[in-house]
């Protein structure tokens, strides 16, 4: 009897469930592939080792598949959620605006990452060598400046709009403002001479891309021994800049929305080692942020657009 | 020669003035002719040392340079794939499928398209006008871009990286089947047409055959130089090696470009030797030798 | 048109036939192996370039869309100015071709030397040393094969940004390029004209000067405006890579989403691509008479 009982009771449990659970899987018979796009900080084989853990995470709080695509700049992850092939991207904040534009509103930040000391966000930075005599950026008046890549926040876009509002316009204010492509090639340009002083992100003294190198052993002194961060000094350092956000379509199913915010922001919790492996353990959680949290960036890349057509 | 020569510097005074009354074209060009090719050398060279100067290259710089690309290619040996050999191994599998299925698919497409761009098949000179010049626009174009627009069409990853090099393949190969299609014999077209045989027939059997193995030999040829731009399309995305290449040389991780560099290099020469081996089965050595 | 010809009686036709019928067999044999083995490679490599035809299908209009999104709006209106607008930084864009176009002519005029010096060092008949001969081939190759980009890449680390590295990485490719394209010129040369200029008295050099160049310079010329060609293209490609010229213009727009750029540079670098092309060819046939061949 208990037995039949049972059999009723799951029986009739499982006739309720199945429109429920139908309903929680309408969006997987419309994606059946969830798409993620990362821009490497690193080598391109690091970065899949860096988010292998995670994927797998997502794939089992989604129930879905989840496939990791690395591309080499912002553009290409840009220009795949504009055509919706890509469903999940991480842009600086720079570019989120840049991609919330083209896509017409459809790419929306969601997630952010908090610091170890709970801020959110983070600055843009010009370092010299400490044996430099420049002391702050008017110092470097002339000299040469080694920037990151057109659509980087913290190493083109920020340092461009601030100084311009502070009246130093890099273009003119130094002798070459020279487009490196990378965060490490900045630096790099900058301990080998080739520029004086290099923008790069910052977090905090233990946690920015200068950290990062050192910690690799990429910058040696000319004589072989390997650099320390004080031989680096710091001599402007932009207003807090909004976290580099995670961004979905919009126009996904408002249940597959939540499912893949809420994987995000528990994951610190649910999968901790998955979690950490993505920033070495800097980074204590996601956190939710939303358009609003960047609409001075849509103004940044205006501005910087008719920066642009005035020069030519 | 069983007497020792004479050096023709051993020859009398007048046998060589007379030498020189009746030939004197062997012994210097007309006047005009040597300003003009004075012209075109000073020509040449002054712009190219405009060149230099505009570029702000100096010989100080280049030593310089020269000393930093020393210690570059020092920092590179021994070359070291560190733990990401699987990865590259892997890429290195997609470039190749790039490179093959981008050739292949070129080439069928293609024929069609020589066809009608060669004059001997499609009479009409507007449309050999106008195909000619798509093709040209298409091959004007170069394989990173058509990268970045069929990335847009079918998203990151390999695929975009073979309909990239299928489409500027077209381009180049529509314009050569078109001119070995129009280089060929009219005789076996006339032949098959005389004996009773249809247009298509005597393109089957009259032009087909006699182009055949130049088309061929033209293919593996561009298989060879597509695998290399296949290497370097993975630098937008289009898969292939040439991300992991342009990421390690940013990183300046020196012996893990080396070890990619030496991969591409090993393949490069395979495909090579195997595209030569197959193009000599096919010609024979004279007319394999190609650009 | 259809006449028959007068056909053999049966007893000479029937071992021709068969013989025919059987070189046929073979050939026919060798064929469909040849295209079994390259339907199980085609399939292989279809596998490994992750080929969706259906991710195709539905992309296609993207395809579309993309010219679309590019191309400005031109009314005929307002024709003049909508093209002012478009072309807004015309002078600016066509100073960075210029750029470009120097970087090809100097990378193409250095590497065609280096080419021309070692050209005859790789070639059979007149270089008996086989060590010498197969340090010279393997130079070449090496030139040749090692991705021009990626020289690019360590020359603009080695010598900075600008267009320096670009005009060293396509010297260097290019003298590999040409060197093998020329000696291979040189191996089909009259070896006449050399075997009497040594006969004569004539050194090694002088043997060369007056016995090979006049025989090769046409082709030589016409390989090397060839090559030009392909470095212009190649040129614009390396500006990429920060050596400078309308390529690096090109890609910055393409990052920024500046849209209209991109076509008004495709559109600059498309026509300039064909006129060099057309120049050049002209310059070809004018030196060999003939169609030289296309790539």
């Amino acid at each position: 009897m208990i037995k039949r009982r049972s059999i009723l009771a799951s029986t009739a449990g499982l006739l309720l469930a199945v429109p429920f659970a139908a309903n929680a899987q309408d969006w997987k018979a419309k994606y059946p592939e969830i798409v993620m796009a990362i821009v490497p900080a690193e080598n391109a084989g690091g970065v899949v080792d860096r988010f292998g853990p995670f994927v797998k995470y997502l794939e089992k709080e989604l129930g879905t598949k989840v496939t990791l695509r690395v591309a080499n700049d912002y553009t290409a992850v840009i220009e795949g959620q504009k055509n919706r092939q890509i469903h999940i991207g991480f842009y600086g904040p720079g570019s989120y605006a840049r991609a919330y534009a083209v896509s017409g509103g459809n790419t929306v930040a969601f997630g952010t990452t908090q610091n170890q000391d709970g801020s959110i966000g983070y600055y843009s930075v010009v370092y010299v060598k400490a044996d430099s005599p420049y002391k702050n950026l008017d110092d470097l008046k002339g000299k040469k400046l080694g920037l990151v890549d057109v659509e980087s926040t913290s190493g083109y876009k920020a340092p461009v709009f601030f100084m311009n509002r502070e009246g130093k316009a890099p273009d003119k204010f130094f002798s070459v403002a020279q487009v490196t492509g990378s965060h490490e090639n900045a630096v790099l340009a900058m301990t080998q001479g080739t520029v004086d002083a290099a923008t790069n992100w910052w977090n905090s003294d233990t946690d920015s891309n200068l950290t990062r190198m050192i910690t690799k052993g990429m910058l040696k002194k000319p004589d072989g021994s390997p650099m320390k961060y004080e031989d680096f000094r710091v001599v402007w350092k932009s207003p807090l800049l909004a976290g580099s956000p995670f961004a979905y379509l919009n126009d996904m199913p408002d249940d597959l929305k939540k499912a893949i915010a809420d994987a995000f922001y528990n994951a610190n919790k649910k999968d901790k080692a998955a979690f950490d492996k993505l920033s070495d353990g800097k980074d204590l959680a996601f956190v939710p942020v939303g358009h609003k949290d960047y609409l001075e960036f849509i103004e940044l890349n205006k501005y910087l657009e008719e920066l642009r057509r005035k020069k030519g | 020669m069983s007497e020792p020569a004479r050096t023709i510097r051993g020859l009398g005074e007048a046998d060589r003035s007379e030498l020189k009354r009746r030939y004197p074209q062997a012994f210097q060009a007309p006047v005009a002719e040597r300003w003009f090719s004075l012209a075109i050398v000073v020509g040449g060279a002054a712009l190219a040392i405009y060149t230099l100067w505009r570029f702000g290259f100096s010989p100080a710089k280049f030593v310089d340079g020269l000393d930093k690309l020393g210690i570059v290619v020092v920092l590179m040996m021994p070359p070291d794939p560190g733990s990401q050999l699987w990865h590259y191994a892997s890429a290195l599998a997609e470039t190749l499928a790039i490179a093959f299925l981008g050739t292949l698919g070129a080439a069928i497409l293609a024929l069609p398209m020589g066809m009608l761009a060669a004059k001997n098949v499609v009479a009409n000179r507007i449309l050999h006008f106008a195909s000619r010049r798509f093709l040209d626009t298409i091959r004007g174009v170069d394989t990173l871009i058509w990268a970045l627009i069929w990335i847009n069409v079918v998203g990151l990853g390999p695929f975009a990286g073979i309909l990239a090099i299928m489409t500027s393949d077209f381009g180049s190969f529509g314009k050569l089947f078109s001119e070995a299609i129009e280089a060929s014999d009219r005789k076996p077209v006339d032949g098959v047409l005389s004996a009773g045989g249809s247009d298509l027939h005597s393109f089957r059997f009259g032009i087909l055959p006699q182009v055949m193995p130049v088309l061929m030999s033209q293919v593996l040829y561009y298989f060879e130089s597509n695998t290399r731009s296949a290497t370097i399309i993975g630098i937008v995305g289009a898969g292939g090696i040439g991300l992991y290449l342009a990421n390690e040389i940013a990183q300046a991780e020196w012996q893990r470009v080396a070890f990619i560099i030496l991969m591409i290099l090993v393949t490069v020469s395979v495909i090579d030797w195997v595209s030569s081996r197959l193009r000599l089965a096919m010609i024979g050595r004279r007319a394999g030798a190609t650009a | 048109m259809a006449k028959t010809l007068a056909i053999l009686p049966p007893a000479q036709l029937a071992p021709l036939a068969d013989g025919y019928r059987a070189a046929m067999a073979v050939k026919r044999r060798w064929t469909i192996g040849g295209l079994v083995l390259l339907a199980v490679f085609a399939l292989l490599s279809a596998w490994a370039g992750q080929v969706d035809l259906a991710k195709f299908w539905t992309g296609l209009p993207r395809f579309a869309s993309y010219f679309h999104d590019i191309l400005p709006r031109l009314r005929i209106e307002t024709f003049a100015a909508d093209m002012a607008e478009w072309f807004w930084n015309f002078d600016g864009w066509l100073a960075l071709l210029w750029d470009t176009l120097l970087v090809a002519y100097v990378g193409t005029l250095a590497g065609a030397m280096v080419g021309f010096v070692l050209c005859f060092l790789a070639s059979a008949n007149l270089t008996k040393s086989t060590p010498l001969r197969f340090f010279a081939r393997r130079s070449l190759e090496f030139c040749r094969t090692f991705p021009e980009i990626v020289f690019a890449l360590m020359f603009v680390y080695a010598f900075g940004f600008g267009p320096m590295p670009g005009v060293l990485a396509i010297a260097i490719h290019t003298a590999g390029a040409l060197g093998k394209q020329f000696s291979e010129v040189v191996e089909n040369v009259d070896m006449h004209p050399v075997e009497g200029l040594t006969a004569s008295g004539a050194n090694y050099v002088e043997a060369i000067r007056f016995g090979v160049v006049p025989q090769v310079l046409s082709n030589f010329v016409s390989y090397s405006l060839l090559r030009f060609e392909i470095n212009v293209r190649g040129a614009t490609v390396l500006g990429f890579v920060g050596a400078g010229g309308i390529g690096k213009e090109l890609i910055s727009s393409i990052r920024q989403f500046y849209y209209a750029d991109v076509s008004a540079i495709l559109v600059i670098i498309v026509g300039t691509v064909f006129l060099i092309d057309w120049l050049t060819e002209m310059l070809r046939h004018r030196l060999l008479g003939i169609e030289g061949d296309a790539r």
